[in-house]
Protein backbone atom coordinates (compact mmCIF):
# COMPACT_ATOMS: atom_id res chain seq x y z
CA UNK A 1 0.00 0.00 0.00
CA UNK A 2 1.58 3.26 -1.02
CA UNK A 3 0.97 6.32 1.04
CA UNK A 4 2.63 9.53 0.06
CA UNK A 5 5.44 10.66 2.28
CA UNK A 6 6.86 14.17 1.96
CA UNK A 7 6.82 15.38 -1.60
CA UNK A 8 9.86 15.26 -3.83
CA UNK A 9 10.56 18.88 -3.02
CA UNK A 10 10.41 18.18 0.69
CA UNK A 11 12.83 15.27 0.35
CA UNK A 12 15.20 17.34 -1.74
CA UNK A 13 15.07 20.07 0.88
CA UNK A 14 15.85 17.54 3.57
CA UNK A 15 18.86 16.22 1.63
CA UNK A 16 20.18 19.71 1.03
CA UNK A 17 19.67 20.61 4.69
CA UNK A 18 21.43 17.50 5.95
CA UNK A 19 24.22 17.97 3.41
CA UNK A 20 24.67 21.54 4.63
CA UNK A 21 24.59 20.56 8.28
CA UNK A 22 27.05 17.78 7.61
CA UNK A 23 29.58 20.44 6.56
CA UNK A 24 29.53 22.10 9.97
CA UNK A 25 32.96 22.24 11.45
CA UNK A 26 34.68 21.05 8.28
CA UNK A 27 36.77 24.19 7.76
CA UNK A 28 38.10 23.95 11.33
CA UNK A 29 38.47 20.20 11.75
CA UNK A 30 38.05 18.50 8.42
CA UNK A 31 40.24 20.61 6.22
CA UNK A 32 43.39 20.96 8.26
CA UNK A 33 46.19 19.33 6.34
CA UNK A 34 49.02 18.56 8.74
CA UNK A 35 52.38 17.85 7.17
CA UNK A 36 55.67 16.91 8.92
CA UNK A 37 58.26 19.66 9.43
CA UNK A 38 60.86 19.83 6.68
CA UNK A 39 58.72 18.05 4.19
CA UNK A 40 59.71 18.70 0.58
CA UNK A 41 56.53 19.69 -1.31
CA UNK A 42 58.15 19.09 -4.67
CA UNK A 43 58.49 15.40 -4.11
CA UNK A 44 55.25 13.33 -3.82
CA UNK A 45 55.58 11.31 -0.65
CA UNK A 46 53.62 8.83 1.35
CA UNK A 47 53.23 11.47 4.08
CA UNK A 48 51.14 13.63 1.77
CA UNK A 49 48.87 10.75 0.84
CA UNK A 50 48.50 9.79 4.51
CA UNK A 51 47.72 13.38 5.47
CA UNK A 52 44.99 13.59 2.86
CA UNK A 53 43.54 10.27 4.04
CA UNK A 54 43.48 11.54 7.62
CA UNK A 55 41.76 14.72 6.52
CA UNK A 56 39.08 12.94 4.54
CA UNK A 57 38.54 10.43 7.35
CA UNK A 58 37.97 13.20 9.89
CA UNK A 59 35.73 14.99 7.43
CA UNK A 60 33.70 11.83 6.88
CA UNK A 61 33.36 11.29 10.62
CA UNK A 62 32.35 14.89 11.20
CA UNK A 63 29.84 14.81 8.38
CA UNK A 64 28.25 11.61 9.70
CA UNK A 65 28.03 12.83 13.31
CA UNK A 66 26.42 16.08 12.20
CA UNK A 67 23.80 14.09 10.29
CA UNK A 68 23.29 11.85 13.28
CA UNK A 69 22.35 14.83 15.46
CA UNK A 70 19.41 15.51 13.18
CA UNK A 71 18.35 11.88 13.22
CA UNK A 72 18.00 12.02 17.02
CA UNK A 73 15.04 14.39 16.53
CA UNK A 74 13.79 13.25 13.14
CA UNK A 75 13.04 9.60 13.89
CA UNK A 76 10.75 10.10 16.92
CA UNK A 77 8.92 12.92 15.14
CA UNK A 78 8.46 10.94 11.93
CA UNK A 79 7.12 7.89 13.73
CA UNK A 80 4.89 10.05 15.93
CA UNK A 81 3.26 11.82 12.99
CA UNK A 82 3.35 9.01 10.44
CA UNK A 83 2.33 6.09 12.65
CA UNK A 84 1.09 7.09 16.11
CA UNK A 85 -1.19 9.79 14.72
CA UNK A 86 -2.80 7.28 12.38
CA UNK A 87 -4.50 5.55 15.33
CA UNK A 88 -6.59 8.65 15.96
CA UNK A 89 -7.48 9.57 12.38
CA UNK A 90 -8.82 6.14 11.45
CA UNK A 91 -5.99 5.11 9.15
CA UNK A 92 -4.92 2.12 11.25
CA UNK A 93 -8.53 0.97 11.64
CA UNK A 94 -8.97 1.15 7.85
CA UNK A 95 -5.69 -0.65 7.15
CA UNK A 96 -6.26 -3.55 9.56
CA UNK A 97 -9.69 -4.10 7.98
CA UNK A 98 -7.92 -5.11 4.77
CA UNK A 99 -6.46 -8.62 4.33
CA UNK A 100 -2.90 -7.42 5.01
CA UNK A 101 -1.91 -8.84 8.37
CA UNK A 102 -0.92 -6.61 11.26
CA UNK A 103 2.64 -7.90 11.42
CA UNK A 104 3.24 -7.09 7.79
CA UNK A 105 1.67 -3.67 8.23
CA UNK A 106 3.99 -2.78 11.09
CA UNK A 107 7.04 -4.12 9.26
CA UNK A 108 6.25 -2.02 6.23
CA UNK A 109 5.66 1.13 8.31
CA UNK A 110 8.91 0.64 10.24
CA UNK A 111 10.79 -0.28 7.10
CA UNK A 112 9.68 2.83 5.25
CA UNK A 113 10.78 5.10 8.09
CA UNK A 114 14.12 3.29 8.36
CA UNK A 115 14.79 3.45 4.62
CA UNK A 116 13.83 7.10 4.45
CA UNK A 117 16.07 8.15 7.33
CA UNK A 118 18.99 5.88 6.42
CA UNK A 119 18.93 7.03 2.81
CA UNK A 120 18.57 10.67 3.76
CA UNK A 121 21.50 10.77 6.17
CA UNK A 122 23.68 8.66 3.88
CA UNK A 123 23.05 10.71 0.78
CA UNK A 124 23.15 13.94 2.76
CA UNK A 125 26.52 13.14 4.34
CA UNK A 126 28.05 11.88 1.09
CA UNK A 127 26.78 14.91 -0.82
CA UNK A 128 28.55 17.17 1.62
CA UNK A 129 31.77 15.19 1.32
CA UNK A 130 31.68 15.05 -2.47
CA UNK A 131 31.35 18.79 -2.53
CA UNK A 132 34.62 19.23 -0.67
CA UNK A 133 36.50 16.07 -1.48
CA UNK A 134 35.61 14.87 -4.93
CA UNK A 135 37.30 11.58 -5.94
CA UNK A 136 39.01 11.19 -2.57
CA UNK A 137 36.46 9.55 -0.32
CA UNK A 138 37.74 6.39 1.34
CA UNK A 139 35.07 3.75 0.77
CA UNK A 140 36.34 1.54 3.61
CA UNK A 141 36.10 4.41 6.08
CA UNK A 142 32.64 5.29 4.84
CA UNK A 143 31.58 1.68 5.28
CA UNK A 144 32.98 1.65 8.81
CA UNK A 145 30.87 4.69 9.59
CA UNK A 146 27.70 4.09 7.61
CA UNK A 147 26.97 0.53 8.74
CA UNK A 148 27.02 1.44 12.46
CA UNK A 149 24.97 4.52 11.58
CA UNK A 150 22.33 2.41 9.89
CA UNK A 151 22.24 0.05 12.84
CA UNK A 152 21.81 3.00 15.19
CA UNK A 153 18.98 4.32 13.02
CA UNK A 154 17.41 0.84 13.05
CA UNK A 155 17.52 0.66 16.85
CA UNK A 156 16.07 4.14 17.21
CA UNK A 157 13.30 3.40 14.68
CA UNK A 158 12.20 0.18 16.31
CA UNK A 159 12.30 1.57 19.84
CA UNK A 160 10.22 4.60 18.85
CA UNK A 161 7.82 2.29 17.03
CA UNK A 162 7.46 0.29 20.26
CA UNK A 163 6.61 3.47 22.16
CA UNK A 164 4.08 4.38 19.45
CA UNK A 165 2.36 0.99 19.59
CA UNK A 166 2.15 1.06 23.38
CA UNK A 167 0.97 4.65 23.68
CA UNK A 168 -0.99 5.11 20.42
CA UNK A 169 -0.33 8.78 20.97
CA UNK A 170 1.69 11.10 18.75
CA UNK A 171 2.75 13.50 21.56
CA UNK A 172 3.85 10.68 23.85
CA UNK A 173 5.77 9.02 21.04
CA UNK A 174 7.51 12.25 20.06
CA UNK A 175 8.35 13.33 23.60
CA UNK A 176 9.19 9.80 24.73
CA UNK A 177 11.41 9.06 21.77
CA UNK A 178 13.25 12.36 21.86
CA UNK A 179 13.53 12.25 25.65
CA UNK A 180 14.95 8.74 25.56
CA UNK A 181 17.50 9.12 22.79
CA UNK A 182 18.52 12.73 23.24
CA UNK A 183 18.51 12.31 27.01
CA UNK A 184 20.94 9.39 26.95
CA UNK A 185 23.07 11.14 24.34
CA UNK A 186 23.41 14.21 26.55
CA UNK A 187 24.70 12.06 29.40
CA UNK A 188 27.58 10.67 27.33
CA UNK A 189 29.95 13.70 27.52
CA UNK A 190 29.73 13.71 31.29
CA UNK A 191 30.60 10.00 31.24
CA UNK A 192 27.62 9.26 33.50
CA UNK A 193 26.97 6.04 31.63
CA UNK A 194 29.42 3.18 31.10
CA UNK A 195 31.21 3.23 27.73
CA UNK A 196 29.94 -0.21 26.79
CA UNK A 197 26.33 0.95 27.22
CA UNK A 198 27.00 4.07 25.16
CA UNK A 199 28.42 2.00 22.28
CA UNK A 200 25.61 -0.55 22.48
CA UNK A 201 22.98 2.14 22.18
CA UNK A 202 24.94 4.35 19.78
CA UNK A 203 27.31 2.13 17.79
CA UNK A 204 27.90 5.08 15.50
CA UNK A 205 29.82 6.79 18.32
CA UNK A 206 32.11 3.77 18.73
CA UNK A 207 32.70 3.78 14.99
CA UNK A 208 33.48 7.50 14.89
CA UNK A 209 35.89 7.21 17.79
CA UNK A 210 37.59 4.24 16.15
CA UNK A 211 37.87 5.86 12.74
CA UNK A 212 38.94 9.33 13.89
CA UNK A 213 40.33 9.00 17.44
CA UNK A 214 42.55 12.06 17.54
CA UNK A 215 42.72 15.44 16.03
CA UNK A 216 44.81 18.45 16.85
CA UNK A 217 43.01 21.34 18.48
CA UNK A 218 39.39 21.26 19.72
CA UNK A 219 37.60 18.14 18.59
CA UNK A 220 33.90 17.38 18.56
CA UNK A 221 34.74 13.84 19.67
CA UNK A 222 36.91 14.77 22.62
CA UNK A 223 34.42 13.37 25.10
CA UNK A 224 34.52 9.88 23.65
CA UNK A 225 36.56 7.02 24.99
CA UNK A 226 39.19 5.15 22.99
CA UNK A 227 37.67 2.27 21.09
CA UNK A 228 38.79 -0.71 19.04
CA UNK A 229 37.21 -2.53 16.13
CA UNK A 230 35.99 -5.14 18.62
CA UNK A 231 34.08 -2.44 20.54
CA UNK A 232 32.46 -1.33 17.30
CA UNK A 233 31.48 -4.89 16.36
CA UNK A 234 30.11 -5.68 19.82
CA UNK A 235 28.20 -2.40 19.88
CA UNK A 236 26.70 -3.07 16.45
CA UNK A 237 25.78 -6.63 17.41
CA UNK A 238 24.03 -5.64 20.61
CA UNK A 239 22.27 -2.70 19.00
CA UNK A 240 21.05 -4.92 16.16
CA UNK A 241 19.79 -7.54 18.62
CA UNK A 242 18.03 -4.89 20.69
CA UNK A 243 16.45 -3.44 17.55
CA UNK A 244 15.16 -6.83 16.48
CA UNK A 245 13.74 -7.41 19.98
CA UNK A 246 11.92 -4.07 19.90
CA UNK A 247 10.51 -4.92 16.49
CA UNK A 248 9.37 -8.34 17.65
CA UNK A 249 7.62 -6.98 20.74
CA UNK A 250 6.05 -4.17 18.72
CA UNK A 251 4.53 -6.71 16.34
CA UNK A 252 3.31 -8.89 19.24
CA UNK A 253 1.64 -5.94 20.96
CA UNK A 254 0.18 -4.57 17.73
CA UNK A 255 -1.35 -7.93 16.87
CA UNK A 256 -3.28 -7.96 20.12
CA UNK A 257 -4.22 -4.30 20.10
CA UNK A 258 -7.90 -3.34 20.03
CA UNK A 259 -8.40 -0.77 17.31
CA UNK B 1 -23.58 -27.17 6.11
CA UNK B 2 -23.90 -23.78 7.77
CA UNK B 3 -25.59 -21.45 5.29
CA UNK B 4 -25.28 -18.40 7.52
CA UNK B 5 -23.00 -15.63 6.32
CA UNK B 6 -22.59 -14.35 9.88
CA UNK B 7 -23.06 -16.45 12.95
CA UNK B 8 -22.84 -14.78 16.36
CA UNK B 9 -23.36 -16.76 19.51
CA UNK B 10 -23.88 -15.15 22.90
CA UNK B 11 -21.09 -12.57 22.75
CA UNK B 12 -20.37 -10.14 25.54
CA UNK B 13 -17.98 -7.24 25.49
CA UNK B 14 -17.37 -4.64 28.17
CA UNK B 15 -15.29 -1.49 28.14
CA UNK B 16 -14.53 -0.89 31.79
CA UNK B 17 -17.91 -0.71 33.55
CA UNK B 18 -19.86 -0.27 30.33
CA UNK B 19 -21.34 -3.41 28.85
CA UNK B 20 -21.42 -2.76 25.13
CA UNK B 21 -22.57 -6.23 24.06
CA UNK B 22 -24.58 -8.35 26.44
CA UNK B 23 -25.16 -11.92 25.36
CA UNK B 24 -25.82 -10.96 21.74
CA UNK B 25 -26.73 -13.69 19.26
CA UNK B 26 -27.48 -13.21 15.60
CA UNK B 27 -27.50 -15.33 12.47
CA UNK B 28 -27.49 -13.63 9.09
CA UNK B 29 -28.62 -15.37 5.94
CA UNK B 30 -27.43 -14.17 2.52
CA UNK B 31 -29.21 -10.91 1.65
CA UNK B 32 -29.33 -7.35 2.96
CA UNK B 33 -29.62 -7.08 6.72
CA UNK B 34 -30.19 -3.74 8.40
CA UNK B 35 -28.99 -3.28 11.97
CA UNK B 36 -30.84 -0.50 13.79
CA UNK B 37 -30.73 0.71 17.35
CA UNK B 38 -30.46 3.84 19.46
CA UNK B 39 -27.16 5.61 20.04
CA UNK B 40 -24.86 3.53 22.20
CA UNK B 41 -26.76 0.31 21.56
CA UNK B 42 -23.63 -1.50 20.33
CA UNK B 43 -23.94 -1.38 16.52
CA UNK B 44 -20.44 -0.13 15.82
CA UNK B 45 -18.98 -2.36 18.56
CA UNK B 46 -20.61 -5.34 16.87
CA UNK B 47 -19.07 -4.39 13.53
CA UNK B 48 -15.65 -4.07 15.13
CA UNK B 49 -16.05 -7.53 16.66
CA UNK B 50 -16.97 -8.96 13.26
CA UNK B 51 -13.85 -7.42 11.74
CA UNK B 52 -11.61 -8.77 14.48
CA UNK B 53 -10.66 -5.24 15.55
CA UNK B 54 -11.65 -5.98 19.13
CA UNK B 55 -11.87 -9.23 21.10
CA UNK B 56 -15.00 -10.36 22.89
CA UNK B 57 -15.05 -11.30 26.57
CA UNK B 58 -17.09 -14.43 25.85
CA UNK B 59 -18.98 -16.07 23.02
CA UNK B 60 -18.04 -16.44 19.39
CA UNK B 61 -18.53 -14.55 16.15
CA UNK B 62 -17.99 -16.21 12.79
CA UNK B 63 -17.99 -14.99 9.22
CA UNK B 64 -18.19 -17.73 6.60
CA UNK B 65 -17.39 -20.18 9.36
CA UNK B 66 -14.13 -18.46 10.39
CA UNK B 67 -13.84 -17.25 13.95
CA UNK B 68 -13.21 -13.51 13.77
CA UNK B 69 -11.14 -13.33 16.93
CA UNK B 70 -8.84 -16.25 16.22
CA UNK B 71 -6.26 -14.07 14.54
CA UNK B 72 -6.84 -15.73 11.18
CA UNK B 73 -7.45 -13.22 8.43
CA UNK B 74 -8.86 -15.65 5.87
CA UNK B 75 -12.30 -14.08 6.02
CA UNK B 76 -11.01 -10.52 5.48
CA UNK B 77 -10.24 -11.41 1.87
CA UNK B 78 -13.91 -12.25 1.35
CA UNK B 79 -15.44 -9.14 2.89
CA UNK B 80 -15.43 -5.43 2.27
CA UNK B 81 -15.88 -2.70 4.87
CA UNK B 82 -16.94 0.91 4.92
CA UNK B 83 -16.37 2.44 8.35
CA UNK B 84 -18.44 5.39 9.54
CA UNK B 85 -15.50 7.80 9.30
CA UNK B 86 -13.13 6.16 6.87
CA UNK B 87 -9.63 7.44 6.27
CA UNK B 88 -8.51 8.14 2.73
CA UNK B 89 -5.01 9.37 1.88
CA UNK B 90 -5.71 12.98 0.89
CA UNK B 91 -3.01 13.31 -1.74
CA UNK B 92 -3.87 10.19 -3.70
CA UNK B 93 -6.44 10.06 -6.47
CA UNK B 94 -9.39 7.65 -6.40
CA UNK B 95 -7.81 5.71 -9.25
CA UNK B 96 -4.50 5.26 -7.41
CA UNK B 97 -6.19 4.42 -4.13
CA UNK B 98 -8.57 1.84 -5.57
CA UNK B 99 -5.78 0.22 -7.57
CA UNK B 100 -3.67 -0.15 -4.41
CA UNK B 101 -6.58 -1.54 -2.40
CA UNK B 102 -7.48 -3.92 -5.21
CA UNK B 103 -4.02 -5.50 -5.12
CA UNK B 104 -4.63 -6.59 -1.53
CA UNK B 105 -7.37 -9.02 -2.59
CA UNK B 106 -7.01 -12.34 -4.40
CA UNK B 107 -9.64 -11.29 -6.93
CA UNK B 108 -10.53 -7.76 -7.88
CA UNK B 109 -12.69 -5.70 -10.17
CA UNK B 110 -10.86 -3.49 -12.66
CA UNK B 111 -10.38 0.00 -11.21
CA UNK B 112 -11.96 1.81 -14.16
CA UNK B 113 -14.96 -0.49 -14.03
CA UNK B 114 -15.41 0.12 -10.31
CA UNK B 115 -15.12 3.88 -10.70
CA UNK B 116 -17.77 3.82 -13.39
CA UNK B 117 -20.05 1.69 -11.24
CA UNK B 118 -19.96 4.23 -8.40
CA UNK B 119 -20.11 7.26 -10.68
CA UNK B 120 -16.58 8.53 -10.04
CA UNK B 121 -15.08 8.16 -13.52
CA UNK B 122 -14.85 11.88 -14.04
CA UNK B 123 -13.19 12.43 -10.67
CA UNK B 124 -10.79 9.50 -11.03
CA UNK B 125 -7.69 11.67 -11.26
CA UNK B 126 -8.70 14.35 -8.79
CA UNK B 127 -6.99 14.37 -5.40
CA UNK B 128 -9.15 12.77 -2.72
CA UNK B 129 -8.99 15.87 -0.50
CA UNK B 130 -10.80 17.77 -3.27
CA UNK B 131 -13.75 15.37 -3.45
CA UNK B 132 -17.14 16.26 -1.98
CA UNK B 133 -18.62 14.33 0.95
CA UNK B 134 -20.88 12.38 -1.39
CA UNK B 135 -17.99 11.47 -3.66
CA UNK B 136 -15.95 10.28 -0.70
CA UNK B 137 -18.81 8.09 0.41
CA UNK B 138 -19.01 6.56 -3.06
CA UNK B 139 -15.26 6.07 -3.01
CA UNK B 140 -15.68 4.31 0.33
CA UNK B 141 -18.24 2.02 -1.22
CA UNK B 142 -15.93 1.39 -4.15
CA UNK B 143 -13.01 0.38 -1.93
CA UNK B 144 -15.36 -1.97 -0.04
CA UNK B 145 -16.44 -3.63 -3.30
CA UNK B 146 -13.25 -3.68 -5.36
CA UNK B 147 -12.06 -7.00 -3.93
CA UNK B 148 -15.17 -8.88 -5.18
CA UNK B 149 -16.37 -9.54 -1.62
CA UNK B 150 -19.13 -11.91 -0.72
CA UNK B 151 -20.16 -9.79 2.25
CA UNK B 152 -19.94 -6.02 2.78
CA UNK B 153 -20.21 -4.31 6.16
CA UNK B 154 -21.45 -0.71 5.92
CA UNK B 155 -21.46 1.53 8.97
CA UNK B 156 -23.79 4.50 8.34
CA UNK B 157 -23.19 4.51 4.58
CA UNK B 158 -25.49 7.45 3.90
CA UNK B 159 -24.50 9.79 6.72
CA UNK B 160 -23.47 13.30 5.60
CA UNK B 161 -25.21 12.80 2.26
CA UNK B 162 -28.05 14.81 0.81
CA UNK B 163 -31.17 13.05 -0.37
CA UNK B 164 -29.87 12.59 -3.92
CA UNK B 165 -26.62 11.12 -2.64
CA UNK B 166 -28.46 8.77 -0.30
CA UNK B 167 -30.70 7.52 -3.09
CA UNK B 168 -27.66 6.88 -5.28
CA UNK B 169 -25.91 4.84 -2.59
CA UNK B 170 -29.00 2.78 -1.82
CA UNK B 171 -29.64 2.13 -5.49
CA UNK B 172 -26.05 1.00 -5.90
CA UNK B 173 -26.37 -1.40 -2.99
CA UNK B 174 -29.52 -2.91 -4.44
CA UNK B 175 -27.95 -3.24 -7.91
CA UNK B 176 -24.81 -4.90 -6.62
CA UNK B 177 -26.78 -7.30 -4.51
CA UNK B 178 -28.92 -8.19 -7.49
CA UNK B 179 -26.05 -8.55 -9.98
CA UNK B 180 -23.28 -10.00 -7.86
CA UNK B 181 -25.25 -11.73 -5.07
CA UNK B 182 -23.22 -9.80 -2.49
CA UNK B 183 -24.68 -9.74 1.02
CA UNK B 184 -24.76 -6.50 2.97
CA UNK B 185 -24.91 -5.73 6.68
CA UNK B 186 -25.88 -2.08 7.07
CA UNK B 187 -26.14 0.04 10.18
CA UNK B 188 -28.05 3.27 9.90
CA UNK B 189 -30.16 5.76 11.82
CA UNK B 190 -32.26 6.62 8.79
CA UNK B 191 -35.04 4.09 9.22
CA UNK B 192 -37.01 5.11 6.13
CA UNK B 193 -34.03 4.08 4.00
CA UNK B 194 -33.54 0.81 5.84
CA UNK B 195 -37.19 0.07 5.27
CA UNK B 196 -36.69 0.42 1.51
CA UNK B 197 -33.26 -1.17 1.17
CA UNK B 198 -33.20 -4.14 3.55
CA UNK B 199 -34.67 -7.60 3.32
CA UNK B 200 -34.34 -8.17 7.04
CA UNK B 201 -33.99 -5.90 10.05
CA UNK B 202 -32.35 -6.66 13.38
CA UNK B 203 -32.97 -4.29 16.28
CA UNK B 204 -30.20 -3.94 18.84
CA UNK B 205 -30.86 -2.35 22.21
CA UNK B 206 -28.37 -2.21 25.11
CA UNK B 207 -26.10 -4.76 23.49
CA UNK B 208 -28.78 -7.34 22.72
CA UNK B 209 -30.79 -8.23 19.63
CA UNK B 210 -34.41 -7.66 20.68
CA UNK B 211 -36.05 -8.30 17.33
CA UNK B 212 -35.22 -9.73 13.95
CA UNK B 213 -37.30 -10.35 10.89
CA UNK B 214 -38.50 -8.89 7.62
CA UNK B 215 -39.70 -5.29 7.64
CA UNK B 216 -43.32 -6.32 7.04
CA UNK B 217 -43.29 -8.91 9.81
CA UNK B 218 -41.85 -6.54 12.37
CA UNK B 219 -44.08 -3.61 11.46
CA UNK B 220 -47.20 -5.76 11.55
CA UNK B 221 -46.20 -7.35 14.85
CA UNK B 222 -45.49 -4.11 16.68
CA UNK B 223 -47.86 -1.54 15.22
CA UNK B 224 -51.29 -3.23 14.95
CA UNK B 225 -52.57 -1.13 17.83
CA UNK B 226 -50.86 2.06 16.73
CA UNK B 227 -52.81 4.83 15.06
CA UNK B 228 -52.34 8.36 13.79
CA UNK B 229 -55.18 10.68 14.86
CA UNK B 230 -55.70 13.89 12.89
CA UNK B 231 -57.36 16.83 14.61
CA UNK B 232 -57.38 20.61 14.74
CA UNK B 233 -55.27 20.80 17.94
CA UNK B 234 -52.91 17.92 18.61
CA UNK B 235 -51.53 19.34 21.88
CA UNK B 236 -54.97 19.68 23.44
CA UNK B 237 -55.91 16.25 22.19
CA UNK B 238 -52.75 14.76 23.63
CA UNK B 239 -53.69 15.97 27.13
CA UNK B 240 -57.15 14.46 26.85
CA UNK B 241 -55.96 11.12 25.48
CA UNK B 242 -53.30 10.70 28.15
CA UNK B 243 -56.07 10.52 30.75
CA UNK B 244 -57.81 7.65 28.96
CA UNK B 245 -57.25 4.11 30.32
CA UNK B 246 -57.59 2.53 26.88
CA UNK B 247 -54.69 4.49 25.54
CA UNK B 248 -51.24 3.31 26.61
CA UNK B 249 -49.08 5.79 24.70
CA UNK B 250 -49.55 9.25 23.15
CA UNK B 251 -46.95 11.14 21.13
CA UNK B 252 -47.55 14.46 19.37
CA UNK B 253 -46.58 14.20 15.72
CA UNK B 254 -46.90 17.75 14.40
CA UNK B 255 -49.53 20.40 15.06
CA UNK B 256 -52.36 18.37 13.57
CA UNK B 257 -51.75 14.77 14.53
CA UNK B 258 -50.87 12.51 17.42
CA UNK B 259 -49.71 8.91 17.42
CA UNK B 260 -51.50 6.73 19.92
CA UNK B 261 -51.25 3.15 21.05
CA UNK B 262 -54.38 1.52 22.37
CA UNK B 263 -55.06 -1.71 24.21
CA UNK B 264 -56.30 -4.34 21.74
CA UNK B 265 -59.78 -4.48 23.32
CA UNK B 266 -60.39 -0.80 22.52
CA UNK B 267 -59.59 -0.93 18.83
CA UNK B 268 -63.16 -1.86 17.79
CA UNK B 269 -64.87 1.26 19.14
CA UNK B 270 -61.94 3.57 18.69
CA UNK B 271 -63.46 5.93 16.12
CA UNK B 272 -66.59 6.75 18.10
CA UNK B 273 -64.54 7.17 21.25
CA UNK B 274 -62.16 9.59 19.61
CA UNK B 275 -65.01 11.61 18.06
CA UNK B 276 -66.67 11.95 21.46
CA UNK B 277 -63.46 13.02 23.23
CA UNK B 278 -62.62 15.60 20.58
CA UNK B 279 -66.15 17.00 20.59
CA UNK B 280 -66.15 17.37 24.41
CA UNK B 281 -62.87 19.30 24.20
CA UNK B 282 -64.07 21.57 21.39
CA UNK B 283 -61.56 20.12 18.90
CA UNK B 284 -62.31 19.11 15.30
CA UNK B 285 -61.67 15.41 14.70
CA UNK B 286 -60.54 14.73 11.10
CA UNK B 287 -60.01 10.98 11.23
CA UNK B 288 -57.44 8.31 12.07
CA UNK B 289 -55.36 5.66 10.31
CA UNK B 290 -53.26 2.67 11.24
CA UNK B 291 -49.57 3.60 11.25
CA UNK B 292 -47.15 0.94 10.10
CA UNK B 293 -43.66 2.23 9.52
CA UNK B 294 -40.34 1.00 10.75
CA UNK B 295 -40.01 4.22 12.71
CA UNK B 296 -43.20 3.54 14.62
CA UNK B 297 -42.07 0.00 15.34
CA UNK B 298 -38.69 1.29 16.47
CA UNK B 299 -40.24 3.92 18.74
CA UNK B 300 -42.45 1.32 20.32
CA UNK B 301 -39.63 -1.12 20.89
CA UNK B 302 -37.30 1.50 22.32
CA UNK B 303 -40.01 2.90 24.53
CA UNK B 304 -40.69 -0.55 26.00
CA UNK B 305 -37.01 -1.36 26.46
Amino acid sequence: MSYPFPTIIGLLSLFIYIASVSLQGLPDHGMQLYLPIGWDPVVMTDELAAAIRTMTTRASALSIVNSFHIVLLLIPLLIAFNFALSFGNGQIRTLVSYPIGRGKLLLVKSGLVFILIATTVTVGAITGLIFYYPFSIDVVVLGQLLIPLWITVFLMTTSCMFIAVLSRSAPITAVGGIGLWVGIYIMIPGQSIPPFLAYSLYPILAAINFVAPESPGPSPFSYLWTTSMTDVLYGCGIALALGILFLYFSIMVFRRLEV
Amino acid sequence: MNSFVISINDITKSFGNVKALDGLSLDMEPGILGLIGPNGAGKTTLLRVLLGLIRVDSGSAKIFGSNTSSGSKDFLGRIGVLHENPYFPPLMTPHQYLTDVGFLYPQRIRTDEMLEKVGLSEAADRKIRNLSAGMKRRLGLAQALIGRPELVLLDEPTSNLDIVGRDQVLRLIAEIHQEEQVSFLITSHILSEMEKACHQIAVIVKGKIVEKGSVDELVEKHTQCRFRVMSSDSFKLEKILKAEDCITDVVVDGSKSVIIEVVPDCVENLESRLEALASDAGIKFYGYENTGTLEDMFRRLIGHE
